[in-house]
């Protein structure tokens, strides 16, 4: 165990490193002069142009500008946000919590909506059910996540008048954000569940328990879903990233407070140092939650753990 | 590939989703000729109509006609859309062709360049593109299409490494032909159904994710015609008048549904192995 996670760190760090060139890289890419561009957004004053083309020192070498943006970068100094001016790390910190809490809520809706439609959907294979429920998941993979945002809007919060359409606190303002991004991942959730499940609905061991005499309760639960749920634990992984995009186009349907819409209006005001830290923060917790999910799935999946000590 | 025309002609599902994008890309070419008024021309007097037989889908809260603007935006939608996969394309044959085929150094560096990218979501890497080139519908088409760069890399590098062990690969080679002209003439055309397929579903991907840069505010600005530009326009008139999103709406849906519908089609015939990727 400890052989592979040393192995999956190695793999790790030269991406964290790649990240950090990507990210120290966006404002030497601009068009122009950089801080000109910088400010562009700020009606800045000369003096201002001034004092943050000193803070920047871009007349130094390239490498010496790169290696003061990490020793920064590693003590949590990202600099300072052109419009708040407050420290890009602080930002973060106050908008981190509440997209957890909308991607977890997201995560939990995925799951069990997914689960269910899949497993549905691979117990009577070609019946209305599974055609329906596959319907369902070829809707929820082909609908932008803001018109699905706006339809939950209009239908619950202000038809319905149920829930809250906007704003933040309490699980009331949580479901329907958290139920845009989530359909759309139980769709994809869905299908792999439906054919994980057929696959594994074949196999002999399945033929054995049937034949053995247990009820098909117990077959399904006991015998098929531990085997199905391998992929799908993959597949929650990878999606994770898309997970993150999805939070950037609901936070803002939303008006929720987070770190998509941190990104977004960053992006709109031109504030680098701003998007610098959230991309930078963003890539790096991904390439994190990769490496939990990698590790975790190999304690699901033993097998996986051995063939990557083996190689 | 007659045979594959002949097996997707047969399925209902990719005959139908073919239909639905003839249809919508006929009418983005036909754009002005086929719409009654002008996209841009305001008439306040009937702001927030109800679609209605002068209007089927509506007025804006300008009064501009909403089928007018669906169909000339369709054009820009679809232009980002395929526009992005021929970035996307063209770096990702590029790089993977010669990633695969040349292996060693070449191979590793290319490889871990993509890692890079792969540590960023799409649309976060199509967000940073964007804060580098600017707003616009060009820089939204050019931000998508580096986003999707890395899945294309992935799969034809893989499908290369598979290809150039083939015996006839080695037979290539061994009558002396260069190592361009083996890739070229012997890998390519045999990793090309894999790609189409990609490519397909890529754009369903291409057109949501660049209609969603626009409706952060990121792409064209109003009061350009484009589909995720209307859909936001809509998003303050929800109870007044929710059909100004629902035109754009179901355009964007219906056009991902039937590019799905056929690149779905076009996986289980030409490539059934891709399924696990396809599924994302």
């Amino acid at each position: 165990m400890f052989v592979y996670l040393q192995q999956r760190l190695a793999l790790a760090l030269p991406v964290v490193f790649g990240v950090s060139v990507v990210v120290f890289a966006i404002v030497h890419l601009l068009p122009g002069d950089p801080v000109l561009v910088m400010l562009s957004g700020a009606n800045a004053t000369p003096e201002q142009v001034a004092e943050l083309r000193a803070q920047l020192r871009f007349e130094d070498p390239i490498a010496v500008q790169y290696a003061r943006f990490l020793r920064r970068a590693l003590v949590g100094d990202l600099g300072v946000s052109i419009f708040s001016k407050r420290p890009v790390i602080e930002e973060i910190a106050d908008q981190l919590p509440s997209t957890l809490e909308l991607a977890a809520a997201a995560i939990a809706i995925a799951v069990a909506v997914g689960l269910v439609l899949g497993i549905l959907a691979a117990l009577r294979p070609n019946s209305w059910l599974d055609r329906l429920s596959m319907l369902v998941a070829l809707g929820g993979i082909s609908m932008p996540s803001f018109w699905l945002g706006l339809l939950l809007i209009f239908a619950f919060s202000l038809e319905l008048g149920w829930l809250p359409a906007t704003g933040q606190g309490g699980w009331r303002r949580l479901i329907l954000p958290a139920a845009t991004i989530g359909l759309g991942y139980a769709a994809v959730v869905a299908r792999l569940v439906r054919s994980s499940f057929l696959e594994v609905l074949g196999n002999a061991y399945i033929g054995t328990a049937r034949a053995k005499g247990l009820a098909e309760r117990a077959v399904v639960l006991k015998h098929a879903l531990g085997n199905a749920l391998i992929p799908v634990v993959t597949i929650i992984g990878v999606q994770l990233g898309n997970l993150l995009a999805g939070t950037i186009i609901v936070e803002t349907v939303f008006s929720r407070r987070g770190m998509g819409r941190l990104a977004v209006t960053a992006v709109l005001d031109k504030d680098y140092p701003l998007i610098q830290g959230v991309v930078l923060v963003s890539a790096l917790g991904y390439v994190l939650v990769n490496l939990l999910v990698d590790v975790s799935y190999s304690i699901i999946d033993p097998r996986i753990r051995h063939r990557g000590g083996a190689a | 590939m007659t045979a594959a025309v002949r097996l997707l002609w047969r399925r209902k599902a990719a005959v139908l989703g073919g239909a639905i994008l003839a249809l919508v890309v006929g009418l983005a070419v036909a754009g002005p000729a086929v719409t009654r008024t002008d996209p841009l021309k305001m008439n306040l007097l009937k702001a927030l109509s109800p679609p209605s037989a002068s209007h089927p889908f509506g007025t804006d809260q300008y009064g501009r006609d909403i089928l007018t603007r669906v169909i000339t935006g369709a054009r820009l939608s679809l232009v980002t859309g395929l526009g992005a996969v021929v970035i996307a394309l063209a770096g990702g044959l590029g790089l993977g062709l010669v990633s695969g085929a040349a292996g060693g150094w070449i191979d590793l560096l290319i490889m871990r360049i993509v890692d890079v990218m792969m540590a960023f979501p799409s649309v976060l890497l199509a967000l940073v593109v964007v804060a580098v080139l600017g707003h616009g519908s060009t820089n939204v088409m050019v931000a998508v299409g580096v986003s999707l760069i890395p899945t294309f890399v992935r799969l034809i590098r893989g499908n290369v490494l598979v290809v150039r062990e083939q015996a006839y690969i080695e037979a290539a080679r061994a009558l002396g032909g260069r190592p361009r002209r083996v890739t070229l003439q012997h890998i390519l055309p045999n990793i090309l159904a894999p790609v189409i397929v990609l490519a397909t579903i890529a754009i369903a991907w291409s057109i949501i994710i660049g209609a969603s840069l626009s409706f952060l505010g990121l792409g064209p600005r109003p009061p350009i015609p484009e589909w995720g530009v209307d859909l936001s326009n809509g998003r303050n008139y929800l109870l007044r008048g929710w059909w100004i999103s629902a035109g754009p709406g179901v355009a964007i849906m219906t056009t991902v549904v039937a590019v799905n519908l056929v690149g779905d089609t076009l996986r289980d015939v030409l490539d059934p192995r891709l399924r696990s990727l396809t599924n994302l």
